[in-house]
């Protein structure tokens, strides 16, 4: 500090002790003032050298702004490219109260674009008043909104927003989004990140005021910091079938007050789904206050024993594996059937003597099940069972799909290896049933259920996404399979339980279940409780189309009926002749008619 | 007039103006880049903060007409003076308060404080005066005059006298309020009570009794107030947190409900921005009129209060190094007059400009860097404003006189002449 020197000088000439402790006091001070600069020097040091890229990110990050860029949702597409979801643009008109200076003026000009109320204008921006932010006017059309934009604080908001131009029609299978464009249900659900795109943001460097002063100082996301648009998907799901199907479904569905009726129809050879319709169902435009339960897309998440409809699989596994053949007779025991170890069992209507398979399946008779089910013995019935895929997941592309129960042999009781045949201790659900029907009509050959066939991205290119087809794995003999179908199975529409389905020109093919519904405890049935269901397919000789229907709980009040040959027969009947005639067109004239035509 | 050079310890002296005229020339500098920003605010005030430079180089000629004039007579003669001219400011603060509850046209409401007299000349009004800054110069003068013989305050009685002195001014600047002038009177009085032969012990004493007594102090604080001294805790985030977690703490600190976002958009908006300004300087810096906390309006308040963490921005670690290396030049300079002064009214005095300018650096510096509460204590020399540039002036105008007379002794010894 040099003072010492200085000190010494002045202790020449001040020889006082009071000088001398003034100088001491001086010196202490100066040793205080150098602590105090050394302290601010260290602080410097520490933000400017030690963490002064901690602070300087900091300090970055609160000089930009981010402008996220939405990307448009990609559609959803029926299998003839007509749209059930898309996303269009939508602009917000928005006022930034904090810089408009006269409220009354900027709301009198923009009325005038706008076609609103000037008062009601001024009041939106007078409540929000000291924020940067107050919509005035949602969904305007372009032309407004670059004559808005043009008044002084005044702002335009992009956004985009969902739209279902269907409607209800394949709610279930379309599903729904949230309003920050974040799918809910079905394929908007399972195929979110697909559809979704990639979001971009611009970032801007700011001042103080949030004013942008330059562009870009990072740009990470996106294609090159432009948003990518999400893919399209085409559905399998083809919009005139569907609207056959729920048209049919919805009419018998009130006609019987049901809680729940759901309906698909699906191509054997692909195991592509044609059409996917539950009741009841929801608008996904507006769904806010629509009871939860609509939501459930009940083929795939509701399970249930089956009953009958499963006896063409029991008979086609005892056939399969030679545990009886299509000659013989079984004897039905007149209706009453009982023995130790699998307690009672009764027919549904009347009792049967001698039948032989296609009998026991034309009539529906449960005993007759029951023998061909202890022929065939627990472990080839579950190994069976197990190929036609019940008791896991088909594994379709749409979202909330159940197992169902199946429980392996070693958990049977006496009793099971009696009931499973005709559908008790079995628990399946609606799309189980169908992709088995359609392994039986198409000969045996494995198949997965998907909903969806394509997708398109957004250069346009379109991408098959359908399962290959697995040409290899058969789980029946294609004669077996062919037996059940053209000929126990056309029997029941025919001359058995399901009459209703039949059709003039085509051969339909069927088998209807009527099954009690169990307790929630899962001890015994509930009364006047039924599922009533259909399940078939047309033509019988090559097999098309097939069709699942179904009803939970008819109302039994109504004394219209409660069984699958009274409820779903006919309107499976009617979806499969609507169809097949779309797909087929109008019948052709015979030659004679042709040529009688032609004179 | 020219005579001010002449005397003794030349080289002390012409150090000590380099210094200070370096200091003005940074300054200067600052508030011109300030000014002239990039992209200006929106807010009105554009024109009138590109216009500050010229001001404030005004002032610095009327500072050193001040400085000029406080070289004009002996130094001593002033300390005969000085009770009256204590006793003006003091009733110029009076005025002031009296401002406060009745309603004078001379004395207006700026940021929430009456600190200012505003006269005018015609339509035209003159330079607001700031009577706190000019009465720390005339509390330094009288107090030295006071104590200047009075060689005995080994006892505690003593210092009733020096404590009265100090009181009267402090309240009065108190309830303007100003508190950043009162955290600076305290230590400039200790320091000379310190030197003037106070005991330690009494001072511990006195340093205790405001210990014991600023926690009932801190509940008569306002929130602003508290939130300004808090915010020195407040920026470490583990101490947000737990006053965010438990309410009575921060209710304690700031006076209110304690939320992260009140922080980040008031109560420490001025901290955050300022230690970012300065961390973003770096070891070098973004250079002279460089940087977006030069270019653009980041900081508020950069033209003043905040100058040295644009300062910071613009030269970095290093620079800032230098920078304030001036002041301490300045200060040595002054210490260095205050020991080759014997006369106990000219070392108390030169003691007491230089506290006032180490504490006046320190806070302010301190303050943009977060270790001391934000107060509206000016940067000396640098910082803009007319009041506190002629102040500071005048004391080094004083600190010069008093390094230039002969000292004063009662028994002059042989060999050493005028």
């Amino acid at each position: 500090m040099g003072t010492k020197e200085a000190g010494k000088a002045a202790l020449a000439t001040a020889d006082s002790t009071d000088a001398r402790r003034e100088r001491i006091a001086i010196s202490v001070f100066g040793v205080l003032i150098l602590c105090a600069f050394l302290g601010l020097g260290w602080r410097c040091y520490h933000l400017q050298y030690a963490s002064a890229d901690h602070y300087a990110q900091l300090s970055l990050r609160q000089q930009c702004a981010y402008l996220p860029l939405e990307p448009q949702r990609g559609a959803i597409l029926d299998c003839r490219g007509r749209v059930l979801a898309a996303s269009n643009q939508i602009r917000t008109v928005f006022a930034d109260p904090r810089i408009i200076q006269d409220p009354k003026e900027t709301a009198n000009s923009l009325a005038s674009v706008l076609d609103l109320p000037a008062h009601e204008i001024c009041k939106m921006i007078l409540d929000r008043a000291g924020s940067r932010y107050a919509p005035v006017a949602v969904g305007v059309e372009a032309e407004q909104a670059e004559s808005a934009r043009a008044i002084e604080g005044i702002g335009i908001e992009y956004g985009w927003q969902r739209h279902y131009p269907m409607g209800r029609l394949a709610a279930h299978v379309v599903g729904y989004t949230s309003v920050d464009n974040r799918g809910l249900g079905g394929i908007e659900y399972e195929f979110d990140r697909e559809l979704r795109g990639e979001g971009a943001r611009h970032v801007f460097f700011v001042d103080v005021h949030r004013r942008p002063l330059s562009f870009c100082v990072e740009q990470k996301s996106g294609d090159n910091g432009m948003p990518v648009n999400g893919d399209g998907i085409i559905l399998t799901i083809d919009a005139t079938i569907q609207q056959f199907v729920r048209e049919e479904l919805l009419k018998q569905y009130k006609a019987f007050e049901a809680e729940a009726g759901l309906a698909v129809v699906a191509d054997p050879r692909s195991g592509a789904i044609l059409a996917m319709v539950s009741l009841p169902d929801f608008e996904p435009e507006n769904f806010s206050r629509t009871d939860p339960n609509n939501f459930l897309n009940r083929v795939l998440t509701d399970q249930y024993e089956p009953g009958s409809i499963i006896k063409p699989f029991t008979a086609s596994i005892a056939l399969d594996t030679g545990a009886v053949n299509t000659h013989e007779t079984i004897f039905c025991e007149n209706g009453h059937y009982s023995g130790r170890g699998f307690g009672h069992i009764g027919e549904y209507r009347q009792g049967f003597g001698d039948l032989t398979l296609r009998e026991i399946i034309q009539n529906s008779s449960n005993i007759g099940m029951a023998k061909v089910g202890q022929r065939v013995g627990a472990e080839r019935l579950y190994e069976g069972l197990t190929l036609f895929g019940f008791g896991k997941k088909v594994g379709i592309d749409l979202p909330g799909e159940a197992e169902g129960l199946l429980r392996p042999p070693s958990e049977w009781t006496g009793y099971s290896v009696t009931r499973i045949p005709f559908g008790q201790e079995i628990s399946v659900t609606a799309i189980q049933l169908l992709r088995a029907l359609c392994m039986l009509a198409n000969g045996g050959r494995l198949i997965r259920p998907h909903a969806i066939k394509a997708v398109v991205k957004p250069d346009g290119s379109v991408v098959d996404i359908r399962p290959p087809a697995l040409r290899v794995g058969y789980i029946i003999k294609p004669e077996v399979a062919r037996w059940i179908v053209q000929d126990a199975m056309t029997a029941v529409v025919n001359d058995g339980t399901g009459k209703r389905a039949k059709l003039e020109r085509w051969q339909v093919f069927g088998k209807t279940g009527t099954a009690q519904l169990a307790k929630k405890d899962g001890r015994g049935y509930e009364e006047r409780a039924y599922v009533a269901s259909f399940m078939g397919g047309a033509p019988a000789e090559d097999p098309r189309i097939v069709v699942l229907v179904s009803f939970r709980r008819p109302n039994y009040a109504l004394r219209k009926g409660y069984t699958g040959g009274t409820i779903a027969a006919p309107v499976a009947g009617a979806i499969i002749e609507r169809t097949l005639t779309y797909l087929e067109g109008p019948p052709k004239p015979t030659p004679s008619e042709t040529v009688a035509r032609a004179r | 007039m020219r005579n001010f050079l002449k005397g003794r310890l030349l080289p002390v002296r012409i150090c000590l103006i380099a210094c200070m005229m370096g200091l003005l020339a940074v300054g200067i500098a600052t508030i011109y880049v300030v000014g002239h920003p990039d992209e200006p605010s929106p807010a009105s005030d554009a024109a009138e903060l590109a216009s500050y430079w010229k001001k404030q180089l005004v002032f610095a000629v009327v500072g050193a007409a001040g400085f000029v004039a406080a070289n004009l007579v002996n130094y001593r003669r002033l300390g005969a003076v000085s009770h009256w001219i204590y006793l003006a400011t003091v009733l110029l603060l009076a005025v002031i308060l009296l401002g406060k509850y009745v309603s004078l046209p001379f004395v207006p409401l700026r940021g929430g404080a009456h600190r200012w007299i505003v006269l005018r000349i015609g339509s035209h009004s003159l330079p607001a005066i700031q009577p706190s800054e000019f009465c720390k110069l005339a509390y330094i003068l009288a107090l030295a005059w006071y104590l200047r013989f009075r060689s005995n305050y080994s006892r505690f009685s003593a210092l009733l006298g020096p404590f009265a002195v100090t009181l009267v001014p402090m309240v009065l600047i108190l309830l303007e309020p100003d508190l950043g002038t009162v955290m600076l009177m305290m230590p400039v009085f200790f320091t000379m009570l310190f030197v003037a032969g106070a005991r330690i012990r009494h001072l511990a004493m006195i340093v205790l009794l405001a210990v014991v007594v600023s926690p009932a102090m801190w509940f008569m604080l306002r929130p602003y107030q508290r939130v300004r001294i808090s915010s020195v805790l407040l920026q470490s985030r583990s101490v947000r947190d737990k006053a965010q977690n438990h309410p009575a703490l921060g209710k304690l600190l700031v006076g209110s409900k304690f939320t992260e976002r009140s922080w980040r958009n008031e109560w420490g908006y001025h901290l955050v921005r300022s230690k970012f300004a300065v961390a973003s300087g770096g070891w070098s810096g973004a250079g002279y009129g460089q940087g977006p906390f030069v270019k653009y309006d980041f900081l508020p308040e950069r033209h003043n209060d905040f100058i040295f963490s644009v300062i910071a921005h613009q030269v970095g670690f290093i620079g800032c190094i230098g920078f304030l290396l001036l002041y301490v030049l300045l200060v040595v300079c002054g210490l260095e007059i205050a020991v080759h002064n014997t006369d106990p009214f000219g070392r108390l005095m030169a003691m007491g400009i230089v506290a006032m300018f180490v504490v006046e650096v320190a806070i302010n510096v301190g303050m943009t860097l977060g270790l001391m509460p934000i107060t509206g204590l000016t940067l000396p020399f640098v910082s803009y404003g007319g009041s506190s540039l002629l102040v500071n002036m005048m004391a080094v105008g004083l600190l010069n006189n008093v390094g230039r007379c002969r000292p004063f002794s009662v028994a002059p010894r042989k060999g050493i002449e005028a």
